[in-house]
């Protein structure tokens, strides 16, 4: 009896043994980055992810779009089946448009443990609560790209092409037609300001020679006399770098002023040229998508978006918030873990790899490689659309 | 939710409302006192740019946030000297007026303050508990002044001047000290918000939040720091609440502080107050019948409440 | 040089348009009307929208953009400022209180405007008036600038008049001079209040609507930008005194755009508080007092 026992004890612990070292290796194999296989291996079947965003106050504009570009993105990611069984359930915050709301809301999200936060788009929101997700180790895409931001951590992601990164392309474009400009931009916003120092020398390198360098504060509202002193240079261009209201304003009081040449701007132009209606016509800028763009995956975006928010175009937050969306997915199936740095190890492999956004083959440089370079695309803005210029 | 999980939940909201709180605390003490300064916005940008900068050059945290709180001492008594002519909307004026030109310079001397892009990656020296433990000394401080001879005085010079003056009381001098206060209040927030997230940038201190310290005075009851401290309670925590109602909310506010203006000018504080009056009196006296109350009673126990209440 | 001159004036225009208001307010009525700004900014809100969904003339969207915001204005002196007068007596009290009610009414109608246009860039069509350019030399101008600058000219002068010579103007001085006496004179204090409220947002509607034609994108922050100017305005000019905000707002505008024309153009906004630090150091009343009294 003693011998039988034993005899089946042994049987069953080898059977057990042996099963357990076969799930064991179907378990790595299957979670060992096939992605072929198309199930995601251990992901979970809901993966939790946050957005915060800055859907209401001054800058709501920027979160809306935002929003828009994610769940978009989110259906196709779906509707492409590239995470196999598995779902990405999104929850949404809101920043006000505040740094404090962006703080509080912050510290609430992280007790959630989400897989990864999307984050908002103003720079002061970034930078306060960059900290709190690299210590919680969860990966933080954002959609601004403050100096500083990345030296946060290795979790802290830029999903966004600063705008003076963008300037040689822009430069390049102008030096084909012209041989000088002035440029007027905003002098108390950090994004535009560096625009503008990269501006100042990439020019003058392209073969633009820069007349003058006006700087005015953003809020300002009558541009009258910054448009005098411009024009009466007789420059064979004139540039805007800024966002928000002056976008528009600027041009229309160039024209008023006399100015009748060609127009030029950062990717602050997206999105608010169209009140200066006639004005702003021609208007040339870098931009990460623009309708026309070559490629299938930019013809795809176009039609969803329009079919997922009718009346509401696409500008580059959306923008930013569908390619952000797409690399996190993609790394998701290739980490196929929801842990955190599985999931660090995934996006900076596809990083390197090299990573396809709607304007086309990004890359990613600056700090450990975690700021978004996506190519210039040059977009024209004519009669209320933006298209793309074919080069 | 356990205790330990409801503070990390919270923590960074209990620090936006000390931060908040203090600042309500600085507008309350100039309010209180007569003087209509909101001065200390413009010194909380000293305090937080000062504390910055001092621990970016490996400065202790304590001997950062007491630098910015003195320095602010010093140019806020050097400011009360300047505007000691200057009366209620004027004075107002003035010192919103004096915290715009501050948000110029930290926007312009990039040297000190870094300019547009303010400063960031400041080591985080505050922590929740720390604030806590400085709220509760302000507290203390700020209840022992209201009750003491100072705050009685001030109130004195408040409601009417003249008459302090001929009592010969030096009101000048009592309006100055809640000048210096009030500022140095200013300062401590400043300082705790840089040490405490950060970042700080030249819009931090800007005219949106000088409106939105006055509203928290406003809602919560000037008459107190109480008041203070409702207010700061109120307006840090009833945004995230009512994100769900998304863009309706501003309007939420606005009308509450239409309301509050027109209805309550003592603010909830003192709504609070006249229901503990209340209270109290019906406790003390259960038995009287309807009509009998003799008046004089009750304005005896009404008038210090309601002056205290009032303004 | 001239071209600069003639921007300066036109926004010294706009400038003296939006100040008579908040100055009137403030002088009679002890009201520092925070919600000026966004009265301002829902004239030009009026305008874009009758543009788009309708098509009357140019001068039936300026009147309705006034009408508007005056009636926005009566409805805040109704609802809060003018119960606040009536309840408390106490001066300073008042004023706080009044204060943050403008404030309160600057916040709702602000997000209101902010919620009919999604937060984005308005303005009004091409279709309703084109400003036209002319030029003669070196002098250049286009259309809105004439209608701005005769506006704020006729504007500030009938005001003149009206409060100097007109019988509700006198009985406006009165007010503003003392209440009590006033309705014992057996002026109707509520009334004349609700009428003055009205002409300030008629104004603050009218220099909204005419500014939203001229510039191409106006949202809710342009108010406030205007308002902080206003205040240096009313401050150097003096409380109350239409003569003083003349001279303020063209002063101003004549220091904001020589300094973009000449000088570190970054400035330029700085020198509006400047100017009411210094002037309320040394010369608080502004240029012309109308009422010096500092009730100790």
């Amino acid at each position: 009896m003693h011998g039988t026992r034993t005899r089946r004890a042994v049987v069953s612990a080898s059977c057990a043994a042996v099963a357990f070292i076969a799930l064991a290796a179907c378990g790595t194999s299957s979670s060992g980055g096939s992605t072929a296989s198309g199930s995601g291996g251990g992901l979970p079947s809901s993966i939790p992810v946050t957005l915060i965003a800055d859907k209401t106050g001054p800058q709501a504009f920027y979160g809306t779009q935002l929003e828009a570009g994610v769940q978009t993105a989110l259906k196709a990611v779906q509707s492409q089946k590239l995470l196999g069984s598995s779902k990405i359930a999104l929850t949404v915050q809101d920043t006000t448009s505040q740094q404090s709301q962006a703080i509080t809301v912050m510290s609430q999200v992280i007790q959630t443990r989400p897989a990864a936060i999307l984050g908002p788009s103003l720079s002061n929101e970034a930078l306060a609560t960059a900290p709190t997700a690299q210590s919680a180790k969860i990966p933080y895409l954002l959609d601004t790209s403050p100096q500083g931001l990345l030296d946060t951590g290795d979790y802290i992601w830029s999903m966004t092409t600063q705008h003076a990164s963008q300037m040689p392309a822009l430069a390049k474009h102008l030096a084909g037609s012209v041989k000088n400009a002035v440029i007027i931009y905003s002098n108390d916003n950090p994004t535009i300001v560096d625009a503008n120092k990269a501006a100042t020398t990439a020019f003058p390198q392209a073969g633009v020679q820069l007349l003058d360098d006006i700087g005015t504060p953003l809020q300002s509202t009558d541009f009258s006399a910054v448009a005098t002193k411009a024009a009466s240079q007789h420059p064979q261009a004139i540039g805007v770098l800024g966002g928000g209201p002056m976008m528009s304003s600027v041009p229309k009081a160039l024209r008023a002023a006399g100015y009748t040449g060609p127009l030029f701007g950062n990717m602050g132009a997206d999105g608010t040229l169209t009140s200066a209606g006639a004005a702003a016509n021609g208007f040339v800028y870098p931009a990460e998508w623009a309708p026309g763009t070559p490629g299938a995956m930019s013809q795809d975006f176009a039609k969803e978006f329009a079919a997922d928010h009718p009346g509401l175009t696409p500008y580059y937050p959306a923008v930013d918030g569908y390619n952000e969306v797409m690399f996190l997915a993609q790394s998701l199936k290739s980490a196929g873990s929801t842990n955190g740095a599985a999931l660090l190890s995934a996006m900076q492999a596809t990083a390197k790899k090299g990573f396809t956004t709607l304007g086309g083959k990004s890359t990613f440089s600056g700090s450990g490689g975690r700021q978004l370079v996506d190519p210039s695309i040059i977009a024209q803005y004519q009669d209320g659309k933006v298209t793309a210029v074919k080069e | 939710m356990s205790l330990s999980t409801w503070w990390l939940t919270n923590q960074s909201l209990i620090e936006v409302v000390i931060i908040y709180a203090l600042v309500a605390f600085s507008v309350q003490v100039s309010l209180r006192a007569g003087t209509f300064s909101l001065a200390s916005l413009g010194f909380y940008a000293v305090g937080s740019y000062t504390a910055a900068n001092l621990v970016k050059h490996g400065q202790p945290a304590v001997l950062a946030i007491a630098a910015g709180v003195v320095l602010s001492a010093a140019v806020g008594w050097l400011l009360a000297l300047l505007l000691v002519r200057l009366r209620d909307l004027y004075l107002g004026m003035a010192t919103i007026a004096f915290d715009l030109m501050v948000g110029v310079v930290a926007l312009n001397w990039v040297a000190v303050t870094g300019g547009p892009a303010g400063m960031y990656g400041i080591p985080i020296e505050m922590t929740a508990g720390g604030m806590l433990v400085i709220l509760l000394v302000v507290v203390v401080l700020l209840g022992l002044l209201q009750r003491g001879t100072i705050g009685r005085t001030l109130e004195v010079t408040r409601e009417d001047e003249q008459l302090a003056r001929t009592a010969g009381i030096n009101t000048r001098r009592y309006r100055r000290f809640a000048f210096v206060l009030s500022a140095m209040l200013g300062a401590l927030a400043g300082g705790m918000h840089a040490l405490a997230f950060s970042v700080i940038s030249p819009g931090d201190a800007g005219f949106s939040f000088v409106i939105l310290a006055l509203a928290m005075v406003i809602i919560g009851g000037f008459g107190s720091w109480v008041g203070a401290l409702i207010g700061a309670v109120v307006l840090a925590y009833l945004p995230q609440r009512l994100t769900g109602l998304g863009d309706a909310w501003p309007i939420i506010y606005g009308s509450v502080l239409i309301l509050v203006a027109t209805f309550l000018p003592g603010g909830f504080y003192a709504l609070m107050r006249r229901g503990v009056v209340r209270a109290r009196r019906s406790l003390r006296r259960p038995r009287h019948p309807e009509g009998s109350q003799p008046p004089g009673n009750d304005v005896a126990t009404a008038a210090p409440n309601a002056k205290a209440a009032a303004l | 040089m001239i071209a600069q001159l003639i921007n300066a004036l036109v926004l010294g225009g706009i400038l003296l348009l939006f100040s008579l208001g908040l100055s009137l307010a403030w002088g009679t009525l002890d009201v520092l009307n925070l919600a000026h700004g966004a009265l301002f900014v829902l004239g030009g809100y009026i305008g874009f929208q009758l543009g788009k969904s309708t098509s009357l003339p140019f001068p039936v969207i300026v009147l309705a953009a006034m009408v508007g915001s005056g009636l926005v204005a009566v409805l805040l002196e109704v609802v809060a400022f003018g119960r606040i007068r009536a309840k408390t007596t106490n001066k300073r009290q008042a004023e706080l209180a009044v204060l943050v009610a403008s404030l309160g009414g600057s916040i709702v109608v602000g997000q209101l405007v902010s919620n009919w246009t999604n937060n984005e860039i308005f303005s009004p069509s091409d279709h309703v008036f084109t400003s036209h350019q002319h030029q003669f030399g070196p002098v250049r101008f286009g259309d809105i600038d004439v209608i701005i600058t005769v506006a704020a000219i006729v504007v500030a002068v009938a005001t003149q008049l009206w409060v100097s010579r007109s019988r509700h103007g006198r009985a406006v001085r009165a007010l503003a001079y003392s209440p009590g006496t006033a309705s014992l004179m057996g002026i109707n204090v509520r009334m004349l209040a609700v009428a003055t409220m009205f002409i300030t947002g008629v104004m603050a509607g009218l220099a909204g609507v005419l500014l939203s034609f001229k510039i191409a994108g106006m949202n809710v922050d342009t108010g406030d930008i205007y308002l902080q100017s206003a205040f240096a305005i009313i401050v150097v000019g003096g409380v109350g005194s239409i003569k003083g905000a003349a001279i303020a707002s063209y002063t101003i505008a004549i220091a904001e755009t020589a300094i973009i024309a000449y000088g570190p153009s970054g400035y330029s906004t700085g020198v509006a508080f400047a100017l009411i630090f210094l002037f309320l150091l040394f010369r608080p009343q502004g240029l012309f007092a109308r009422r010096l009294t500092e009730r100790v």
